[in-house]
């Protein structure tokens, strides 16, 4: 109890509650290195309902790493990546986040081609 | 720790102590008896009055510490019954926390500061107590703390009585059971309710240890294991504030705890005690009630001084009590449940064990009074150990808070159950809480009740404690486990050991998880969170259209838009495209022969369609040329006639001429001489000449042998308009009446030709003479080629159109139209041998240029052909006997074309008709009968009905019509030769002719003047005989003064001269009409 209360007193105003502007989350920037991330993996693919799975998991983990070199230190990440087939049907997707706006943000990104929808978004959460 | 007992072995402990403290528990029980020494020599410090009280006090405070003690022992077994309970409470004290948020913390900080006074203050003053004078004025603190031991006194003091009661009930109704009975005896006695206490705890501690013992056996099971690891994890926080708070509210409930014990205890008498009891709790719970309040602020500065008390701790302090808990849990946990089946069971071995206990406990307690008493008489002893003294004194401060600490927890344990008091149903959560701590039910309703809520708080329990289960602490329990059971004595070391390493991380963890809750809640203060929602992706389903494009319009296809009308294109230019072509030229030439071909077939085709053209254009441009030639010479030739009529060209020195214009001679008629020429009546420019035949014929000129005849237009005398040409000798000649399109000549072989002046050149040839081309027209039609009956046998004298030139105006002139215009008309020929043949002219619609198979007379492509329609055969009329009549010249009557004229070589004139038998007079004759060749005969051109004759003899007779005899008679000696050319009437004056004779002398008559000699006499030529004389008709065209009439002279030498007659020749004297016919009358 006393110990926690004295580190109140120190810590109490050392809290960084926004991020260094540098390190913001930029979904511009994110946006951009998806949109490689997505072309690099799947230009010239077309669907393959096996081989998807593991596109995902590596589209996903590339983005991660890559955005992970970004430089956005107090960032926690989540990278959500949807591959699916073109068929002709309607896709919606949408997301819900409760966050703080001020510091959070997420990028997103959508490859197309005759084949394959593959909608990806990147979740940067600031971690205080 | 170590220093505890070291402290325990060597100063403190008797033999029988050391002895005891091979057992674990004893030394257990040593520290605590030596903590109670240790309040009990404070307590001395009062004065003796209080002496007793205090004691009573001390006493009650010692059995709270040995109920401590065992609560700290009952509460490990119970802790995991109560843990749910705990939870709940940790969690609903986090959440007050929570809600209070600052608040509290800044009580707490207060607090903080008022805890380290006090703190100080306190030990100071412990200082004091313990090494100087312990009658010293205690601070407030120790007398707030004598208050709270005073209540807590009453309170005991309370529960005593109640127990007594409870005791002696249980004695009364229930004495089968030894120890509740053994403490119903030693009801009074303290000692040996100590000592039933400590057999309580040793009892417990023994069934732990057999329960441990067992558990050893059954230590696979799993559950109990992993109920304390979840205890362990999901406790983390609860247990901080459990340790920071949870000790407050534990300590003030502590009491109530211990009587909530005892009353288990009790409960296990009976069930009727049970309902007396329920009286008496519902009284004591109101007690409670109030002390709790009291209580409560002396709780808080207890607190206050523990905390203050901990805040001097070190590290070592800190963690060791983390170890304490560690400890105390897992102890818990392994007694759990175990214990609590078990309970009953041991009960009995807990029992016979109770009486060893508290014969034990009875001695103990001797030995510590002893100690206390050894310890108030020796205090000076006391102070040479100072800092011995001091060391323990830190040491027993840790064991106080370790005392307390448990005491925390055995308050943490009942605070569900204070909490729960509050509430209306408070026995009823009571109740089972009794069956919980594993007592026998008599009662079978209440049993069966009691057994469900059992049953119900054990899962609970269960469920709370379930996931406890790490493989790191079943290992570590294990070894635990093996430690306790082999050796108790050894057990604190191990335990220490092990305490050490787990207890750190959890600290750390939790020291951790605090942070981060902290900082959670801090920050959450300041941060707003909000929901926002994004759209990732969108997308529309596919229309037919793109679908149908994805699917076929990229497969090896095409799109291409077609319009049905393919060929269906407009173009429009408004320029027409320049037709760019290669020639060469060397100089700017006039025809297409000027430049060269340039490039390519183009020009090949062109160079033929334009040598084509050529031929047709110059065929064309021909006939224009001639048409229109014709017109414009007309023109000019009119022209030239009024230019003439002024300038006297040619004068000559004949009276009768103004003047004269030569005809050229043609080289190719060079030689010959005009034999005939013949004015045409209409047109009077128009000229027939008929050569006579060539006297010698040269091989060089072609047309020596031929007939010719020019015809002239006297306003052109340098050309004349056509030659033509015929194969035999042209005697006379004349045109087509009213238009001089057709020619017609009467031959030496008694022929006859007509020509169409009409026809192109390109019918005829063209002949090359001297450097000059002549062409030659050749008869259209020519009768020599007809059936040789119907043609002429014989010379043809006269050829003559049977048409009335002087027919009146009106009478006529629609007749002359009509034959004009269809061109049909009658031809009269008269041959020598006194045939006249009538032939009509007629137009043939399509000319055959192959030329006829049937008539032969008709030349190719001719269209005017001569038709034999009649003739005549002259007959002698003064003799019967008919002999062939050789005739000269025939004449038409002027007035009456049916009658006819025709000079014989009988010396008369034969009158005849064309339609009918006879004439009247028959015929006309001289004065003589001598047969003369009636030569020439020429009628009046004023329709006057006379007529001169010339003989063969050198006469002239004047005739009328209506007498057969001459008028008058001009002998040959007038003029004094023999041969009389001509006697013609002048075409101008009707009373005026002129004679003319070999001599090439012209007589003029002028009947006004006298016709016995002749007005005038001139010579026409000197060098040359006259051929031929020939007058224009055109009298009225003269009297109108348009063109004055005109004379041609033909001379033998072929030169040709158109006079102009001059002007008294050529203009009417007055009355001169009527005189002739008076002076024809005179006869």
């Amino acid at each position: 109890m006393t110990d926690t209360a004295v580190e109140d007193t120190t810590t109490s105003n050392t809290y960084i509650i926004r991020p260094n502007f540098q390190h913001k989350f930029r979904p511009v920037i994110v946006k951009e290195t998806i949109h490689n991330v997505l072309n690099e993996h799947l230009s010239g693919k077309s669907y393959d309902s096996e081989e998807t799975t593991e596109w995902t998991r590596q589209i996903s983990d590339d983005i991660k790493l890559k955005l992970k070199d970004l430089g956005y230190d107090r960032y926690k990440f989540v990278v959500q990546v949807v591959i699916g087939e073109q068929r002709g049907e309607g896709v919606k997707m949408g997301c819900r986040c409760f966050w703080d706006s001020d510091t959070d943000s997420y990028a997103q990104d959508i490859f197309m081609n005759d084949s394959i929808f593959c909608v990806a978004a990147a979740f940067g959460c600031f971690y205080y | 720790m170590p220093s505890e007992k070291v402290r325990s072995k060597e100063d403190t402990w008797t033999t029988n102590e050391l002895k005891k403290a091979l057992n674990k528990d004893e030394i257990r029980k040593e520290r605590e008896r030596l903590k109670r020494e240790r309040r009990e020599g404070k307590g001395e410090d009062i004065n003796e009055y209080e002496e007793k009280e205090r004691r009573h006090r001390r006493d009650g405070e010692e059995r709270r510490h040995h109920r401590d003690d065992e609560d700290r022992k009952k509460h490990r077994e119970s802790k995991r019954e109560e843990l749910t309970e705990d939870e709940r409470e940790a969690q609903r004290r986090e959440r007050r926390e929570r809600k209070e948020g600052k608040s509290s913390k800044s009580d707490d900080k207060r607090r903080d500061e008022d805890r380290r006074r006090h703190r100080d203050e306190e030990e100071e003053d412990r200082r004091e107590r313990r090494h100087r004078d312990r009658d010293e004025k205690r601070p407030r603190d120790d007398r707030n703390r004598e208050e709270e031991r005073e209540r807590r006194r009453r309170e005991k003091e309370a529960e005593r009585e109640k127990r007594h009661r409870d005791k002696d009930d249980r004695h009364r109704e229930k004495e089968e059971k030894d120890d509740r009975r053994r403490r119903h005896e030693e009801d009074d006695d303290k000692r040996r309710r100590h000592r039933d206490e400590d057999g309580e705890d040793r009892r417990r501690r023994h069934r732990d240890e057999d329960g441990e013992d067992r558990r050893r056996q059954r230590d696979e099971d799993g559950e109990d294991r992993r109920r304390r690891h979840r205890d362990e994890d999901d406790d983390g926080k609860r247990r901080r504030h459990r340790d920071e708070d949870g000790e407050e509210r534990r300590r003030r409930h502590k009491d109530e705890d211990e009587e909530d014990r005892r009353r288990k205890h009790r409960k296990d008498d009976g069930d009727e005690d049970r309902k007396r009891r329920h009286h008496r709790d519902e009284d004591e719970r109101e007690k409670r009630r109030e002390r709790h309040r009291e209580d409560e602020d002396g709780y808080k500065r207890e607190k206050h001084r523990q905390r203050e008390k901990r805040g001097e701790r070190t590290l070592d302090e800190d963690e060791r009590e983390r170890q304490r808990q560690e400890r105390r849990e897992k102890r818990e946990a392994k007694e759990g449940g175990k214990s609590r089946h078990r309970e009953e069971d041991e009960e009995e071995r807990r029992r016979r064990k109770e009486k060893e206990r508290e014969k034990e406990r009875e001695r103990e307690k001797e030995k510590e009074r002893e100690r206390e008493k050894r310890k108030s008489a020796k205090p000076s002893r006391k102070r040479e150990n100072e800092p011995e003294e001091e060391e323990n004194g830190y040491g027993d401060y840790e064991d106080d808070f370790e005392d307390y600490e448990d005491d925390f927890e055995e308050e943490e344990d009942d605070t569900p159950v204070v909490k729960g008091k509050q509430l209306s149903d408070y026995d009823l959560q009571k109740t089972p809480r009794k069956g919980g701590a594993g007592l026998d039910y008599s009662d079978s309703e209440m049993d069966e009740v009691l057994r469900a809520l059992d049953q119900e708080n054990e899962r609970l329990y269960q469920d709370s404690r379930q996931g406890n289960d790490s493989p790191r602490y079943n290992q570590y329990n294990k070894q635990y486990d093996d430690q306790d059971s082999d050796s108790e004595p050894a057990r604190p070391v191990t335990r220490g050991l092990i305490n050490f390493t787990g207890a750190r991380q959890r600290a750390i963890s939790r020291k951790a998880n605090s942070k981060t809750a902290k900082r959670a809640q801090d920050l959450l203060q300041m941060i707003e969170l909000d929901v926002s929602s994004y759209d990732l992706f969108d997308l529309p389903p596919v229309k037919e259209y793109d679908l149908y494009i994805r699917s076929f319009g990229r497969t090896d296809t095409k799109q291409a838009y077609v319009q049905t009308n393919d060929d269906n294109i407009d173009r429009e230019i408004q320029t027409e495209e320049i037709d760019v072509r290669q020639k060469w030229t060397q100089h700017l030439a006039e025809d297409f022969t000027g430049c060269g071909r340039g490039d390519g077939e183009k020009d090949l085709d062109e160079e033929e369609t334009a040598q084509q053209n050529k031929q047709q254009d110059l065929g064309r441009l021909n006939s224009f040329i001639q048409k229109a030639g014709q017109v414009i010479s007309i023109l000019l030739d009119e022209e030239k006639d009024q230019q003439r009529q002024e300038k006297a060209e040619n004068r000559t020195n004949l009276s009768l001429s103004e003047g004269y214009s030569q005809l050229t001679c043609l080289s190719i008629l060079k030689g010959r001489c005009v034999e005939f020429a013949h004015f045409s009546p209409t047109q009077p420019n128009y000229l027939l000449t008929a050569y006579s035949k060539c006297a010698e014929a040269s091989e060089s000129n072609p047309v020596d042998r031929k007939g010719i005849i020019c015809v002239w237009n006297t306003n052109e005398p340098s050309y004349p308009q056509r030659i033509l040409a015929c194969e035999s000798q042209p005697v006379c000649c004349c045109f087509s009446p009213y238009k001089t399109t057709l020619v017609f000549a009467g031959m030496v072989d008694g022929s006859v030709c007509a020509w169409d002046l009409r026809e192109p050149p390109a019918l005829h040839k063209s002949i090359k003479y001297e450097n000059s081309d002549h062409l030659l027209r050749y008869p259209t039609y020519n009768t020599a080629g007809i059936n040789e009956v119907k043609n002429h046998q014989s010379p043809v004298t006269t050829l003559s159109p049977v048409v009335s030139y002087t027919d009146s105006d009106s009478d006529t002139h629609d007749s002359h139209e009509d034959s004009s215009g269809g061109l049909s008309f009658q031809l009269v020929s008269c041959e020598e041998l006194g045939v006249l043949k009538f032939w009509v002219v007629a137009e043939i619609s399509s000319p055959d240029m192959a030329g006829s198979e049937f008539d032969l007379g008709l030349s190719p492509g001719g269209r005017i052909k001569l038709v034999l329609s009649s003739s005549i055969q002259l007959q002698n009329p003064l003799r019967e006997k008919s002999e062939p009549l050789r005739s000269f010249e025939l004449q038409l009557s002027p007035g009456d074309l049916n009658h006819f004229y025709v000079g014989t070589e009988k010396g008369f004139v034969y009158h005849g008709l064309r339609f009918g038998s006879r004439a009247y007079p028959r015929t006309f004759t001289a004065l003589n009968d001598a047969p003369v060749d009636i030569k020439t005969i020429d009628f009046s051109p004023f329709s006057h009905p006379c007529f001169l004759v010339t003989t063969g003899d050198g006469d002239v007779h004047l005739f009328s019509t209506k007498t057969d005899t001459a008028l008058v008679s001009w002998p040959s000696r007038v003029w004094g030769t023999m041969g009389v050319k001509c006697a013609r009437w002048s075409q101008s004056r009707p009373c005026v002719f002129y004679v003319l004779d070999d001599n090439s002398r012209l007589y003029t008559f002028d009947l006004l003047e006298g016709d016995s000699m002749p007005a005038k006499i001139e010579t026409l030529s000197n060098d040359a005989r006259v051929t031929c004389l020939s007058f224009t008709s055109d009298v009225r065209q003269a009297g109108h003064g348009g063109r004055n009439p005109q004379m041609l002279i033909c001379l033998e030498s072929g030169v040709n001269h158109i006079h102009t007659i001059a002007k008294d020749y050529r203009e009417q004297q007055t009355l001169e009409d009527e005189f002739l016919p008076s002076y024809l009358a005179r006869f």
